[in-house]
């Protein structure tokens, strides 16, 4: 058996059909790592016992693999009786393992805030709300663009997990072909050279924005 | 110069005649600053050892020292931004509290500019000014901004407004911080070494810019090496070091005289 | 069977898990000297060509890049063990992250150094072994630790090319077993007892190197 690129070229159009699928899991991933992420920032800098609970599901979460936390809640879930469609399960489960490098991210970003500017604020009589709205969330959200984006990438890169847990993207599709026709070289180099392709533009364009978004504050 | 019909030290009477009628009422013979006793530890630290000190209103302080004196650390207590342990402070006869609720009324009033200058990189030379404005005030946008215009032509920049912290050099950032705190109009302005962190070539365009801030009159507390600009603009000069107020005196007599051997062996180093 | 059964069980994998680590390691670590110096070092042409090779490595997804070669190179008549296949592709997708970390610990690293090397005599291969590289790996040491910790979460992977490594355990399990809480908890936790003394160490080395500088610290 040899490569067959007629037959890789005919598989393209199967497979690009899900790249919105692709796409759309890692956007709601990134968004529900992110919300996760920084929910698991501010609990743990809100108390010392709730600190250090949360500084070590933090850690627990990195020192895990994604693929155990998309088998765990695919076959545990059912089994407390939550049925949820696997595409929801694998979104979850990717938020979560991202979550723990997104609160670090979070973390960052609040800490590069200087201390003065919040000093400087209170010093006018701003209200708290106001000190967090108008200029300390601004700020973070500035600090946390570029690694957000870079994470964003890695998230876009971890969707072909959910083909084990039978969620329809790319990888799902290419074995599906590849189960159908016993040919697995060609799909699956399709789904590569797409993904490749894909994580290089997305990077590029996560660059340009980083300097769109943050040149014109002129730091 | 001024008399000093004014007395730095606290009087026999003591504030609780001041007041009068509760705690509301300022009267326009309080002193704008009455620190009484006051003591702050950082844990361990005791960084401020049992200060006194009345600023009356229209009056420039000046407040030197060698680095880890306190000296920062008592005009921050001042718009609380530190808290302290002992004793108190009243802001024209209103006593501290750590009542957020309180505390932001009297930031109204006292005005800081920092070494950092802490300007909000994110918002244009103008929105920096104006967002106290807005927010606290409760002033329009058209108000605002006419507000903050007239005083950023007092410092002398106001062709920046549309700019941003960054693309500013360091005096014109710090000038545009004094306009931000005089933009709410306060009764009394604090300088945590204003000039500090400038490079040699801009802080005479701030230090003109306080000059003229004292000449018209506004209750000054300045942390400061600037010793020319003390000996122009200062009432009094009060000297600390470790924690405490060592020598109080007037310019003249300070520089000239000082009466402690501390006071002397600083202004030996600072002056050569 | 009881948890601990279950955790043991799961464990019996971790001799793969250790193999295929270690193998990667192998590959990783030339990869990211030699082209993270390479990347440094060169211009032009030249440049492009080490940039668009380490791209390919680091761009990739693992899992897609993983099941082309299993399924690819049998194709084009290379014959190569699963085992291999997989430390060769987690490898080079480790190295090309850290010969970013390389190139990055060089470039952070004050000119001067480079100036003073070469003022007193030094050969720029001299330079570059003695003075360049211990000062930038060793402030790298963080980097290349955390992404240790990738590398060993990634061998995940190599469950789904038939390896029978501590996620192919406990799949193994789960099969014999009906308790998906008890067998996927294990495997959580099986990888949270491997990773987790590896970031304490990360820390430990973070705060021996005197790090702090830069925006997020590793751990």
């Amino acid at each position: 058996m040899s490569f067959d690129l007629a037959f890789a070229a005919s598989t393209i159009p199967t497979i690009l059909s899900v790249v919105g699928t692709t796409i759309g899991v890692a956007l709601l991933s990134c968004a529900g790592a992110s919300i996760l992420g920084f929910s698991l920032e501010m609990a743990r800098r809100a108390g010392s016992i709730a600190g250090y609970a949360m500084r070590f599901a933090i850690d627990f979460i990195r020192s895990t693999p994604a693929l155990a936390w998309l088998y765990f809640l695919y076959f545990v879930l059912p089994h407390w009786n939550v049925t949820l469609p696997a595409l929801v399960v694998g979104i979850l489960g990717l938020s979560i393992y991202f979550s723990g490098y997104l609160a670090e991210v979070f973390k960052a970003g609040i800490d590069a805030i200087p201390k003065g500017q919040a000093e400087a604020a209170k010093a006018l009589g701003l209200h708290r709300s106001d000190v967090v709205f108008f200029i300390l969330a601004p700020q973070m959200l500035r600090n946390v663009a570029a690694p957000v984006g870079n994470h964003f990438v890695s998230i876009l890169k971890a969707t072909p997990y959910l083909a084990v847990i039978a969620v329809p993207e790319m990888l799902g599709r290419a074995f599906d072909i590849a189960s159908d026709t016993y040919r697995y070289a060609e799909p699956l180099t399709v789904v590569g050279i797409v993904f490749l392709l894909l994580a290089l533009a997305i990077a590029h364009v996560v660059k340009v924005l980083e300097r769109k978004f943050l040149g014109p504050t002129g730091r | 110069m001024n008399d000093s019909g004014h007395s730095m030290r606290r009087q026999a009477q003591g504030p609780a005649t001041q007041i009068g009628q509760g705690q509301s009422a300022s009267r326009h013979d309080d002193p704008a600053v009455d620190a009484t006793a006051l003591n702050k530890w950082f844990g361990g630290f005791h960084a401020l050892k049992d200060i006194d000190l009345a600023v009356a209103q229209g009056s420039r302080i000046v407040i030197c020292g060698p680095s880890g004196s306190g000296k920062s650390t008592l005009i921050r207590c001042v718009n609380g931004l530190e808290t302290f342990q002992s004793g108190a402070i009243r802001i024209g006869g209103v006593g501290l509290t750590r009542d957020q609720k309180q505390l932001r009324k009297i930031r109204r009033e006292v005005g800081m500019v920092f070494q950092q200058f802490n300007l909000f990189p994110h918002l244009t030379v103008m929105s920096n000014c104006t967002l106290a404005l807005r927010r606290v005030l409760g002033k329009s946008k058209a108000e605002a901004a006419g507000i903050a215009l007239h005083y950023l032509e007092r410092v002398r920049i106001p062709e920046q407004a549309h700019k941003y912290p960054g693309q500013l050099s360091g005096g014109q950032q710090q000038r545009v911080a004094i306009a931000r705190a005089l933009c709410m109009n306060p009764k009394i302005m604090l300088f945590d070494e204003p000039t500090s962190s400038l490079d040699p070539e801009m802080v005479k365009e701030v230090l003109d810019v306080m000059i003229d801030l004292a000449e018209g009159g506004m209750t000054m507390l300045c942390v400061t090496h600037e010793m020319g600009f003390a000996r122009q603009a200062a009432d009094q000069m009060v000297f600390m070091d470790q924690g405490r107020i060592v020598e109080t005196a007037p310019p003249d007599s300070f520089f000239a005289a000082p009466s402690q051997e501390r006071t002397r062996l600083f202004l030996d180093k600072m002056l050569h | 069977m009881t948890i601990v059964e279950i955790f043991v069980g799961i464990f019996e994998g971790f001799r793969v898990t250790a193999t295929v680590t270690a193998l990667g390691v192998l590959f990783a670590v030339p990869f990211a000297l030699i082209f993270g110096v390479a990347q440094y070092l060169s211009k032009g042409v030249l440049r492009l060509a080490v940039t668009a090779i380490i791209e390919f490595w680091r761009s990739s997804a693992v899992i897609i890049l993983l099941f082309v070669f299993y399924y690819v190179l049998p194709v084009i008549g290379i014959q190569l063990e699963a085992i291999t296949v997989s430390a060769v592709v987690l490898g080079l997708n480790t190295g090309g992250y850290g010969s970013q970390a390389v190139r990055a610990g060089l470039q952070a690293l004050d000119r001067g150094q480079l100036e003073a090397a070469l003022a007193l005599g030094l050969s720029r291969r001299h330079a570059l072994t003695l003075i360049e590289l211990p000062q930038a790996l060793t402030r790298m040491a963080p980097t290349f630790i955390n992404q240790f910790i990738q590398l060993i979460k990634g061998t995940a992977l190599v469950s789904l090319v038939t390896l029978t490594d501590m996620t192919f355990r406990a799949k193994e399990i789960a099969e014999l077993e009906y308790n998906p809480v008890g067998v996927y908890t294990a495997l959580l936790l099986a990888y949270f007892v491997v990773c987790y003394p590896v970031t304490v160490f990360g820390r430990w080395v973070e705060q021996r190197i005197g790090a702090g500088r830069g925006l997020t610290s590793e751990f």
